[in-house]
């Protein structure tokens, strides 16, 4: 590919701003009324997590390691491979997030942090994680029509910030690997969409900023 | 260079006599646009075609899929025969393939993509796929996309034209990227055609690549001839030289692809658009009169005063 210099970000851009707004049309067309099963789930997932016992913890986390397959299945191989080649890549990285999810909540390896000694961390975990059940208001306040808004459990962005959410209520050190997929995609997200010139481009990358700061936020032995 | 208008307006009669209108379509009223000639065969080829980066990506959308075959419609009517596209781009030549089909095969359809992937051994496979998703058995110009593994390509399509399944053979670069290899190449490949980026801002390959495929009888696809809209965007807005009026240029778009296609090593430029209304704006600027040599040294020193 010769001199990377004269290479801009534009220049990997294979889709107009339409058609990415489009695909959501679609995908919320073809899979209507799923977004209601999934945003129960979602609320689902969040008061899982505040109740923070050892089973509910676990059952969140399947449910989101399964929000995960169904974003790598139906969205990037379904609908975002049509636009873009790489989703046959980002599938399969889609694929990973979900098993690793799914194999936290089959083994157990979820505790989490209280709120009541990580006050700060277990605050930003919740507001992200609830961030991403509201991200279609979210989009919608900063100029996305509702009809091509992202959903938890249906498309990545609010699947990943959820996530994020979630892995920041974490308290080992699993939660710096769970966290790297879902921080990926916010920073794909945030360069597809400003390179699109979309108002909605910083959304994902700040709830990934205040997501690092609860993750990276130093755990006591105290659990949940 | 030195060139006159006698040599810019030949081909106009070819024009007359393609006979272009494409099986299915109706009968069109525009003046068709200016041919040249592909060198190695003589055929003649519209002086504009269309490119499809980004515009005919449009996935499964039933909409808009049905709103570039609309825009590749317009473009066979306007006189048009040749679209550009390749493997990277998305969707897109699916999209062809499904306007093609929506259009009844137009006749005077020339197909051009590329090979694009690094591997020798998915060379063939892809242009299988290519082939495929035009919905043609026959692809006119197989082009290897930006030198990648050109050698173990060319090779390939070479084989393939022997065999008919290909007609032309090319390569392609972009963004004035590796010209001293494109010159080798063009030295030492028997090619039919090359692509590169050639518009009003960029302008190196005025002093080696396009004198070199007049001196070696190589067919010019220029790409980028709007630098992807930004030189629209750019000039918008600002007075147009005096000159334009005299060559019917009536805005920017037609100012600077009439520069493109007024060096008459340029067989093709290929703008890619969304709108029935450029396709027709782009097509139509290549019916009119084009620039001379004066009055491209009049555009490029006003848009050096812009
Ligand atoms: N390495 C390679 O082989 C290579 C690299 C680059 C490009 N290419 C080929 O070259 C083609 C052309 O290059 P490109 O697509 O990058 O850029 P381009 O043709 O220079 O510019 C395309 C842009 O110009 C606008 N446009 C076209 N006609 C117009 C008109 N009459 N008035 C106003 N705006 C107009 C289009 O917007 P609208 O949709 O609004 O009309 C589109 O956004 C590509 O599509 C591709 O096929 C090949």
């Amino acid at each position: 590919m010769g001199d990377w210099s004269s290479y801009s970000l534009s220049d990997f851009l294979l889709f107009s701003p339409q058609v990415y707004e489009r695909l959501f049309v679609l995908h919320n067309q073809d899979f209507w009324p799923a977004q209601l099963v999934s945003l129960g789930l979602g609320a689902a997932v969040l008061i899982l997590l505040v109740r923070g016992t050892p089973a509910s913890t676990r059952i969140a986390f399947l449910i989101l390691g399964a929000a995960w397959l169904v974003v790598g299945g139906a969205f990037f191989l379904g609908r975002y491979q049509t636009i873009n080649w790489l989703g046959s890549y980002i599938a399969p990285l889609a694929g990973i997030q979900g098993a690793l999810l799914i194999l936290l909540g089959l083994r157990g390896a979820t505790g989490l942090i209280s709120s009541t000694n990580h006050r700060v961390a277990h605050t930003i975990g919740v507001g992200v994680l609830t961030s991403g059940l509201l991200y279609p208001v979210i989009e919608v306040a900063t100029g996305t029509s509702m009809r091509g808004a992202q959903f938890f459990g249906l498309t990545p962005d609010p699947t990943a910030v959820a996530s994020l959410g979630a892995i920041a209520l974490l308290n080992g050190r699993v939660r710096l690997v769970s966290a790297l997929i879902p921080a990926m995609w916010c920073v794909v997200t945030a360069l597809t969409l400003s390179t699109l010139g979309r108002s909605d481009f910083a959304i994902a990358p700040v709830l990934l900023a205040l997501a690092i700061l609860a993750i990276a936020w130093p755990r006591t032995t105290h659990t949940s | 260079m030195q060139f006159s208008r006698r040599t810019i307006l030949q081909g106009t009669a070819a024009a007359t006599v393609a006979g272009l209108t494409p099986g299915g379509l109706s009968a069109k009223t525009q003046a068709l646009p200016l041919t040249r000639q592909i060198p190695s065969t003589g055929e003649v080829l519209p002086i504009v075609g269309l490119g499809s980066w980004i515009t005919f990506n449009v996935g499964n959308d039933p909409k808009l899929l049905d709103a570039s075959a609309d825009v590749i419609a317009a473009f066979f009517e306007s006189g048009g025969r040749l679209i550009d596209s390749s493997p990277m781009y998305g969707s897109s030549q699916a999209t062809i393939g499904f306007a093609l089909e929506k259009l009844g095969f137009p006749e005077s359809a020339f197909s051009a993509d590329k090979i694009w992937t690094s591997s020798k051994s998915e060379g063939p496979t892809q242009f299988t796929e290519t082939r495929n998703l035009w919905r043609l058995k026959i692809m006119d110009l197989m082009q290897v996309h930006n030198l990648l593994s050109w050698r173990a390509h060319l090779e390939m399509l070479q084989e393939k034209k022997a065999r008919k399944e290909i007609r032309y053979v090319g390569i392609t670069t972009s963004h004035g990227r590796r010209h001293g290899d494109l010159e080798e190449i063009m030295m030492s490949q028997d090619i039919d055609f090359v692509q590169l980026t050639y518009n009003v801002l960029d302008r190196e390959p005025e002093n080696r690549l396009l004198p070199l495929a007049r001196e070696r009888g190589i067919a010019v696809i220029v790409n980028r001839p709007f630098q992807r809209g930004s030189l629209i965007a750019r000039f918008s807005g600002k007075p147009l030289p005096k000159i334009a009026s005299e060559i019917g240029a009536r805005n920017w778009p037609q100012l600077l692809l009439k520069f493109v296609i007024s060096h008459p090593a340029v067989t093709c430029a290929i703008p890619a658009t969304t709108r029935i209304d450029h396709v027709k704006e782009n097509l139509e600027s290549a019916a009119g009169p084009l620039p001379d040599s004066t009055m491209r040294k009049t555009i490029i020193d006003h848009i050096a005063q812009l």
